[in-house]
């Protein structure tokens, strides 16, 4: 039975990626746009994960990276694919097959693998040219050389006019799916996870702890940093080449090392030492954005953030307040992603889950933070109650007092520079509540599973036996 | 111009910038050598000083020396509350949560600025210089523009001044005060200063507070050279700055003050002999070769581990 | 023919003389200890041969072929084992963790198997979990395999260090200063270890120690350094009388008293 799961789980891979493209069909342009960057992200915090996280080298510059993978592919397609509009038309591997035999229909996607794996190949060629002479650099310095080479990528790829210079490369065909980057989401994880669990991820994880120990037990330091960056950098020189035939449009500025840093936000915050981590922090940090978007959005968020440090920092008594805080937040959750796949236009029905949603999280939060004896409880459940109207009459139409409404009007009206500056102060927040990623540090495997869930029954059950305000 | 004019042309607005990224770099680097955080917000509050000292002279009409003095103070002040709000809390943290921090905090600082200032860019008033206070600098510089070769501004003046006082009275400060002796201290082994009855807190504090201070005092010498100012103008230069202080060897002052001062002026020397779009390409590309070739930068002291 | 063979081998520090003109023959099946004062240089022997420092001066010949030069990971692979005097544990491994990484470099499964997750994949990792848990065992491990290795108390991080070294599969092993810090207890117990290891996997060792009763106890030759000088060799006894190594460690004998 045990020989058989990985099988099923690939078996399973394949099934979510075939559905996920045929629901796709249909969906809202945006929708598409936010899955295919969702997934574009998680294949580079993963690989930025296996350099910085596993092998412990200190990466600034993941960005140059995705961005030689993306231009070789572009280049690729565009020069030798022989799509329509590009240069390589007429004289293109397309018309090559068509020649043979081959279809268009099966030739399209064999092309833009290569393509794929050009640009695959390319950044990790780059990764080896990064991680040699680096070798002796430790901590902030292979952070600023790896910085510096991001850089001088991205300034070198603007100089270069084949690929559109300081305009940007425009006509690349538009052969990302989300069915591709289904399968190259899974692809990544997968053999991330078969290199992590095995020998050669205990030797990464060894010269990340302690380089001399790992030499002393025979593990070729040099080797595994080489090695970590090869195929970190394979694996964003993908998630570039997806990126350029998707947005159909690449331009230098898009790779600037601030890029490389949001790739390691996501990396820290969601554990160093943890893919599912990465993966689940860059979902949720290309939703924060757009969630941010809209009022009702940016409110949603910050409840789930409120939450979320009540749940990350327990104050008072767990159990009972804290399930229900984690309810919330879900319901908040899904109430803003609804919102935000119907667009701007909200309905009624829409609002009045927000708000349900919303005032169930104010509810988890206060009584969190005020249940700490049982004399408290008749004031919590006063405040609970006053949460309650107060965040239904938040999202109601027009029952707000005036000086109120019009802060609201003013929000409403700054709301794209506030998400920013929400974004931001969340990130601040997120680190002083969470200092070790979402995940501490560790792996997400059932083990972990299983201990939080003990510890949170242990807790829960604690809570009839004890008066004490328990941890 | 003769070649060797533009050389000694391209060098003094080199130095000129130079200094202003080593005003930037020793924030850092001291921040650096008793926290061991690179502070990404460093480059923003190098912004607000340029801002506040903006609003000194437009709103308050204040001259140049006081406006320098309270954008100064200003950012010094700043500069302590971030430590003791986003940093004291995660002292006991991975390193690499505090530095997503400094990201967020510098972060807030850009969009709140942008939203607070609009995106916009302001104009500096540089007329400011023609002000009682500078007459003698401007007599200086008027005397020097007869001669093409080394032509200096006023403004470049008041930079490279500004900056070699503040950067000896820091030097001063730091090796001949009890104050700045308890700072290396706490630099060297914080726990054991600690144990030796320093404040370590409070050294932390004003580590902070001159840092900052001294972003500021670079924001407003770059304003008057280039008086656009917005808020997100101090992503580059905070890069750049970052990069001379280790380039320089971090933790360590006169490696962040040469650092600077090499990092202008391979600036201008590329922008006037190659081009200037590979102007930042060239520039890192000098840095890492010095890396490499001594790995803990410039002056840093090459970390002997114990076996 | 000597296992080990140290001859006249010099290292300096800009200046400073570390280890001066040291040789030392280690035949197989011994156990050897090196003594001698803080600072005298026994580390640093250490580091020479494990291939941390090259000596400026000299030859270190293992098993008949020359190792100096020779990277800390080939040494490693060849056979020589080592512990350190700080413990260097990897700490965010478990404690089978960081048995299993030492016997990486034995893995016959390179990349593509690891990708693929082949038959030689699962058989290879199997073999490596087989004997990391025998070597727990052995040590008296297997209670805390899957703690993380910093989470241990003192005496069993010691433990693991030398657990981890066997895992390497090494002919040699250098243990440095492996009782310190211990309860007179602990060290007994850890002494009876070391001389059953010596005796049950073949091993040769060679042994920092301060402790003289572990000196006096397991080391059947002892060498005696000083201020990077080697200044005496042979059984425990006659180290014991030696005036030049009483010197060394009290100072002179004839001192007056203050």
């Amino acid at each position: 039975m045990r020989k058989a799961v990985p099988y099923l789980m690939a078996a399973a891979a394949a099934a979510a990626v075939l559905a996920l493209s045929h629901f796709s069909e249909g969906m809202n342009p945006y929708l598409l746009q936010i899955l295919v960057y969702m997934g574009v992200n998680v294949i580079l915090a993963a690989s930025l994960n296996l350099i910085n996280g596993f092998a412990g080298q200190f990466s600034l510059g993941h960005a140059g990276f995705m961005a030689i993978g993306a231009y070789t592919a572009a280049a690729f397609t565009y020069y030798l694919g022989g799509y329509e509009g590009t240069a390589g038309q007429a004289s293109g591997l397309i018309n090559a097959f068509g020649h043979a035999g081959v279809p268009s229909s099966v030739a399209s996607p064999l092309v833009f693998l290569a393509a794929l794996l050009a640009g695959g190949i390319a950044a990790a060629a780059a990764g080896l040219l990064v991680g040699l002479p680096t070798l002796r650099l430790r901590g902030d310095y292979l952070a600023i050389a790896t910085l510096g080479f991001g850089e001088i990528v991205r300034i070198v790829i603007s100089q270069i006019e084949a690929v559109g210079g300081p305009r940007g490369f425009s006509g690349i065909p538009k052969l990302t799916s989300v069915a591709w980057v289904a399968a190259w989401v899974a692809l990544t994880l997968i053999c991330l996870r078969n290199l992590l669990a095995s020998s050669h991820g205990r030797a990464f994880v060894s010269v990340r702890e302690d380089e001399v120990a790992a030499a002393a037990v025979g593990v070729d330091t040099t080797r595994y940093k080489v090695l970590a960056f090869s195929i970190g950098a394979f694996f964003a020189g993908i998630a570039g080449g997806l990126f350029g035939h998707y947005l159909m449009y690449l331009h230098p500025n898009s790779f600037t090392f601030i890029k490389s840093i949001e790739i390691v936000v996501m990396v820290v915050l969601g554990g160093m030492g943890s893919l599912i981590g990465s993966a689940a922090a860059a979902i949720v940090l290309t939703l924060l954005p757009e969630v941010l978007r809209t009022f009702n959005g940016a409110l949603a968020v910050g409840y789930c953030f409120a939450i979320s440090i009540t749940v990350a920092r327990p104050l008072g008594r767990p159990g009972a307040a804290r399930a229900l805080g984690l309810l919330a937040m879900s319901t908040a959750g899904l109430a803003a992603l609804l919102t935000l796949g119907a667009g701007t236009g909200s309905t009624s029905e829409l609002d009045w889950m927000l708000g349900l949603g919303l005032a169930a999280a104010c509810a988890g939060l206060i009584s969190c933070w005020l249940a700490r004896g049982r004399a408290r409880t008749l004031g919590t459940v006063a405040v609970s109650v006053a949460a309650l109207g107060f965040g239904l009459l938040l999202v109601g139409p027009n029952m707000l007092p005036g000086p109120l409404l019009a802060a609201k009007g003013w929000v409403e009206a700054n709301v794209s520079q506030l998400r920013l500056v929400i974004y931001a102060g969340i990130l601040v927040g997120l680190m002083l509540a969470r200092p070790r990623g979402l995940l501490g540090g560790r792996e997400l495997t059932w083990r972990v599973l299983r201990s939080f869930v003990r510890s949170a029954t242990a807790r829960a059950s604690g809570k009839s036996h004890s008066g004490l305000a328990a941890t | 111009m003769t070649g060797l004019q533009k050389f000694a042309q391209l060098l003094v607005q080199g130095i000129a910038r130079g200094s202003v990224y080593s005003l930037i770099a020793l924030g850092y680097t001291m921040v650096y050598g008793v926290l061991r955080l690179i502070n990404f917000a460093h480059g923003d509050v190098y912004m607000v000083g340029a801002f506040i000292a903006y609003f000194a002279i437009t709103a308050w009409h204040l001259p140049f020396l006081p406006a320098l003095l309270v954008s100064m103070a200003g950012c010094g002040l700043l500069g302590v509350v971030i430590e003791r709000c986003a940093y004291r809390p995660l002292r006991n943290q991975p390193r690499l949560t505090a530095l997503i921090t400094a990201i967020g905090v510098s972060l807030l600082l850009e969009y709140g600025g942008q939203l607070v200032f609009g995106a916009s860019p302001r104009k500096f008033p540089t007329d400011v210089l023609t002000g009682p206070s500078l007459r003698a600098l401007n007599a200086v510089s008027d005397a020097l523009k007869a001669h093409p070769g080394i032509s200096v501004s006023t403004a470049q003046l008041v930079i490279v001044i500004s900056s070699v006082l503040l950067m000896v009275a820091l030097r001063l400060f730091i090796s001949r005060t009890k104050v700045g002796k308890a700072t290396q201290a706490v630099a060297q082994d914080r726990e054991t200063a600690s144990l030796m009855g320093i404040g370590v807190d409070n050294i932390i504090m004003l580590t902070f507070f001159i840092g900052s201070a001294l972003a500021a005092a670079a924001g407003v010498l770059v304003a008057l050279e280039e008086p656009q100012i917005d808020p997100i103008m101090g992503l580059m230069p905070g890069v750049r700055a970052f990069v001379a202080a280790v380039v320089g060897g971090i933790g360590n002052i006169p490696g962040a003050m040469m650092g600077g001062l090499i990092m202008g002026v391979a600036e201008y020397l590329v922008v006037g002999y190659i081009s200037s779009a590979y102007r930042d390409a060239i520039a890192f590309g000098l840095l890492i070769v010095v890396l490499l070739v001594r790995p803990t930068g410039l002056t840093g002291k090459g970390m002997v581990e114990k076996v | 023919m000597a296992l080990l063979q140290l001859s006249n081998c010099t290292l300096r520090f800009e200046g400073l003389t570390a280890v001066s003109d040291f040789s030392l023959a280690m035949q197989p099946g011994e156990l050897v200890g090196l003594i001698g004062p803080n600072g005298a240089g026994k580390t640093t022997v250490f580091n020479m041969v494990t291939g941390a420092y090259r000596p400026q001066a000299g030859r270190i010949v293992f098993d008949g072929r020359s190792i100096v030069g020779l990277k800390p990971h080939q040494i490693a692979a060849l056979g020589i084992a080592r512990t350190f005097q700080n413990v260097r544990l990897f700490g965010a491994l478990s404690v089978l963790d960081n048995v299993r990484i030492a016997a990486h470099h034995t893995a016959a499964h390179g990349l593509a198997h690891t990708l693929l997750r082949t038959a030689r994949f699962r058989s290879e990792e199997a073999r490596i979990t087989r004997e990391a848990l025998r070597l727990l065992r052995l040590l008296g491990l297997s209670g805390v395999k899957a703690d993380p290795a910093s989470a241990l108390p003192y005496g069993l991080q010691r433990r693991l260090e030398i657990a981890r070294g066997l895992a390497t599969r090494p002919r040699l092993l250098l243990l440095d200063e492996p009782t310190a810090g211990m309860t007179p207890v602990e060290t007994e117990s850890l002494m009876h270890l070391i001389k059953g290891l010596r005796d049950d996997l073949n091993l040769t060792i060679l042994l920092i120690e301060h402790d003289m009763r572990v000196v006096m106890g397991i080391c059947e030759r002892v060498v005696v350094l000083d201020h990077a000088v080697q200044i005496a060799e042979g059984t425990p006894e006659a180290i014991r009388s030696d005036p030049a190594v009483i010197e060394a460690y009290l100072g002179e004998v004839n001192e007056q008293p203050l």
